[in-house]
């Protein structure tokens, strides 16, 4: 899930909690932001710290201004069979090339595991925003437009789009890690995986805890920060389960990711859309009910074990809206990737491509 | 007063604010104090001078986009399109993206005209479940916009330490960015460093510091030269994308226009991000929308009868005049917003025309220079020299995200940051703190 979506979400279940609630109206605490700042943690970590601290082995430095396609795919194709041949893990960077203060040439990198090749296609420049501007592609001369190397080696290639994008700020990084019958190709190795545990959330909460006894809160106030902490921390790694890539869900004690539920993508903005708007609407009911008197009461209100719930407000502003995204991403949701590298491939490619 | 006569009193306020609101950086909120002073001597009522208000705010906020699209001068929400826009400027395209946002502002005032019946209902009791979370709720946001921000270089190199430096150099100048506006914007909001008769300008010298004259400077040093732009016939933008980006700039600018210290640019870019929002299209049209509904809706919350809703400085200034009583003075404002937005979009497009006709004609620099004498003036002229001293440390901070590539959103926190510790009755305690009292 996007950063907005989990920030809010995280909010939105540390709500659920009515403690937390009553101790953010009557205590002007901002207890629930606590939560929406763990909420993003987890990303924070991986993209601010662990990615720069990561160990970098080889780089992909595309030639500027114009990059060759085939060198950089001879390149990939060497460094997965000196993988295989020496068994050793190697974690490479890919560069994106900038070419103005907010334009980036895009290129992508597709791996074929069935064909044993490496296919690198140089794109055209595009801005921040996703423009492309086609023509800028006559600058690459053809001949270093695409490129095509092979290897020998083994490789699995677990995820499900083979294409490598890189457009635009900082490129990709993936790992090749040989095992006894192949070479794995793992995604973004430093992403999901010590940050991603539940074990890691545990002890992060225990210090928000220490912390807030230092601070001299009571040990009750300071045992809903750090239960507020653990449940923003935790509802985005199991979020992010609902995906493809999944993540260390045990780090210390696993090293591998499991595997996520496939039931979405991370990048799906209808997925992120309907997380975002059920996370607000639990956050606007959660604040109506923590004020007495309600400054609003919802028709059709009762209360079943316990729980105050209207069906007008489920209705109208949880079912209907939530049917109506998903309707939306039927009609509307184009499968990810570029529609011009998309293009390139499936003219290179055929129907392997799909 | 007919409805008529009310809805022609809007009409003139569309033309005359579209007129001053083409000057960059000059915000309608400081010359419409003006005719508020004016009215009376001219004999002009109460209801009329409300609707000649209301027609400004509608020309400013359609209008004013023209200063950040020709003249790289933003304000607090158009600063976020500064950039896609100077890209398509510098590709002769600076006629199309003043069209994008001028649809972005049709689409907000369509929507707003179709939910305000619904105001009636459900404002008054949505304004007192908001008001005991304000709190937490601009923290919320606050939050989200220093956290979110993602390095832009990872940096070339094996060492460790040169890619987290490479990564963290636009990081490090956004939280820099974000922790001296706040400051900044504390101290104003918490002394009395801006006299008191000039209260009422107290946020424009580091507005206009802080948004402004960075961007001109930039384009002074970098010597921009305009190409020719083009005339678009056609947009390059689906009806998708404006609706998508409607919707967004809508749900962005409402929010906005009822939670207090929001703008909203910071409304939409939340919105942008919950819906997924790449295409440059969609995300000038988000703005135009997003500028349109919180910049008017935040005004006209102040015609809903009964209730005295009171949004944004003006909305302040002009409640002294005007208590809603009737319901017609209500209709004939929706009424209103949707012709005045038809008018100023039509003014929009005549001066848009002209300008991306004669643009690669001016010297850029040149222009650049000018706008910065006259906003040193309005400066001096609203708060005096601390007024100008203000802005020139507003402007040193306003350069730090243009020269390390951070988001200038951070920039924000010169309002939010000083609300959000009000709310959370914080501010004595943080201002003993930095031994202001």
């Amino acid at each position: 899930m996007k950063g907005v979506t989990h920030y809010f979400f995280a909010a939105a279940l540390a709500s659920l909690i009515p403690t937390l609630m009553i101790m953010a109206v009557y205590e002007k605490s901002f207890i629930i932001v606590l939560a929406a700042i763990a909420g993003i943690l987890p990303d924070y970590i991986d993209f601010k710290i662990v990615r720069f601290l990561w160990r970098v082995d080889e780089e992909i430095i595309p030639e500027w201004p114009i990059p060759n396609a085939s060198r950089i795919a001879e390149k990939i194709a060497k460094l997965i069979d000196e993988v295989w041949e020496k068994k050793k893990v190697i974690n490479v960077q890919i560069h994106t090339i900038k070419t103005g203060p907010s334009t980036w040439r895009k290129w992508f990198i597709y791996i074929d595991p069935d064909r044993q090749r490496i296919k690198v296609g140089i794109g055209p420049i595009q801005t921040f925003g996703g423009r492309t501007f086609d023509a800028t592609i006559e600058e690459v001369p053809p001949d270093k437009r695409v490129g095509e190397a092979k290897f020998s080696a083994p490789l699995r290639y677990g995820y499900k789009d083979r294409t490598i994008e890189v457009s635009i700020l900082t490129g990709p990084m993936v790992a090749f890690a040989p095992t006894d019958d192949h070479v794995e190709v793992v995604f973004l190795p430093w992403h999901r995986y010590a940050s991603h545990s539940i074990i890691l959330a545990g002890g992060l909460s225990s210090i928000v805890f220490l912390v807030a006894l230092l601070f001299g809160i009571s040990s009750f106030k300071a045992l809903m920060y750090s239960i507020a902490f653990f449940v923003g921390y935790t509802s985005h790694i199991l979020s992010d389960q609902f995906g493809h890539m999944g993540s260390n869900l045990f780090w210390p004690f696993t090293k591998k990711r499991i595997e996520g539920l496939k039931i979405t993508e991370s990048a799906d903005p209808y997925a992120n859309f309907l997380l975002f708007w059920l996370s607000t609407m639990i956050l606007l009911w959660q604040m109506n009910s923590a004020i007495s008197p309600k400054p609003i009461t919802f028709p059709w209100t009762y209360t079943i074990l316990g729980v105050e719930i209207s069906i007008a407000y489920l209705l109208f502003l949880v079912a209907i809206p939530s049917i109506i995204i998903i309707i939306a991403r039927v009609l509307f949701w184009k499968p990810r990737g570029d529609p011009y590298l998309r293009n390139l491939l499936r003219e290179e490619y055929g129907e392997l491509f799909g | 007063m007919d409805v008529l006569t009310l809805v022609g009193y809007l009409l003139l306020g569309v033309i005359i604010g579209s007129i001053f609101s083409i000057m960059p950086s000059l915000h309608i909120y400081n010359v419409a104090p003006i005719f508020i002073l004016l009215a009376p001597q001219l004999g002009i009522p109460p209801e009329a001078l409300i609707m000649f208000l209301l027609g400004n705010v509608i020309g400013f906020a359609t209008m004013n986009t023209i200063s950040t699209i020709f003249f790289s001068a933003p304000d607090d929400t158009t600063f976020l399109i500064l950039m896609p826009s100077q890209v398509m400027l510098n590709n002769g395209r600076g006629f199309e993206v003043a069209l994008l946002m001028g649809l972005g502002c049709l689409v907000g005032a369509i929507m707003l005209t179709i939910i305000a019946p619904s105001l009636l209902l459900i404002f008054p009791p949505f304004m007192s479940l908001i008001t005991p979370h304000i709190h937490w709720v601009l923290a919320l946001f606050l939050f989200y916009i220093l956290l979110s921000e993602f390095p832009k270089d990872v940096g070339i190199g094996k060492s460790r330490w040169k890619r987290f430096k490479g990564g963290w150099r636009n990081l490090a100048a956004g939280y820099l960015t974000f922790g001296l506006s706040a400051l900044m914007g504390f101290i104003i909001m918490n002394t009395h460093i801006i006299p008191v008769e000039a209260a009422y300008f107290g946020m424009l010298p580091a507005f206009i510091g802080l948004f402004a004259i960075p961007s001109l400077i930039m384009n002074i040093v970098s010597k921009v030269k305009i190409p020719k732009q083009k005339i678009q016939r056609s947009l390059d933008a689906s009806p998708l994308d404006i609706i998508k980006g409607g919707i967004a700039g809508f749900s962005g600018g409402f929010f906005a226009a009822v939670v207090p210290a929001l703008t909203g640019g910071m409304g939409s870019v939340i919105a942008g991000q919950a819906t997924g929002q790449r295409e440059e299209s969609q995300f000038l049209v988000s703005i135009g929308a997003s500028r349109f509904v919180y910049y008017v809706g935040a005004f006209f919350f102040l015609f809903i009868p009964g209730y005295t809703v009171v949004r944004g400085g003006l909305a302040n200034l002009a409640a002294i005049y005007y208590i809603p009583r009737k319901y017609s003075e209500f209709y004939a404002a929706v009424a209103g917003i949707a012709l005045g937005a038809v008018l100023a979009f039509t003014m929009l497009v005549a001066i848009s025309y002209l300008l991306a006709k004669n643009i690669h004609k001016i010297r850029y620099d040149y222009v650049s220079v000018a706008i910065i004498i006259v906003l040193s003036i309005i400066t001096y002229i609203t708060t005096g020299i601390i007024g100008l001293l203000i802005m020139i440390v507003g402007t040193g901070i306003g350069l730090l995200p243009l020269i390390y590539g951070s988001r200038r959103l951070h920039c924000l926190a010169v309002i939010i940051f000083p609300l959000m510790l009000d709310m959370a009755g914080l501010s004595g305690e943080f201002a003993r703190l930095l031994g202001l009292r």
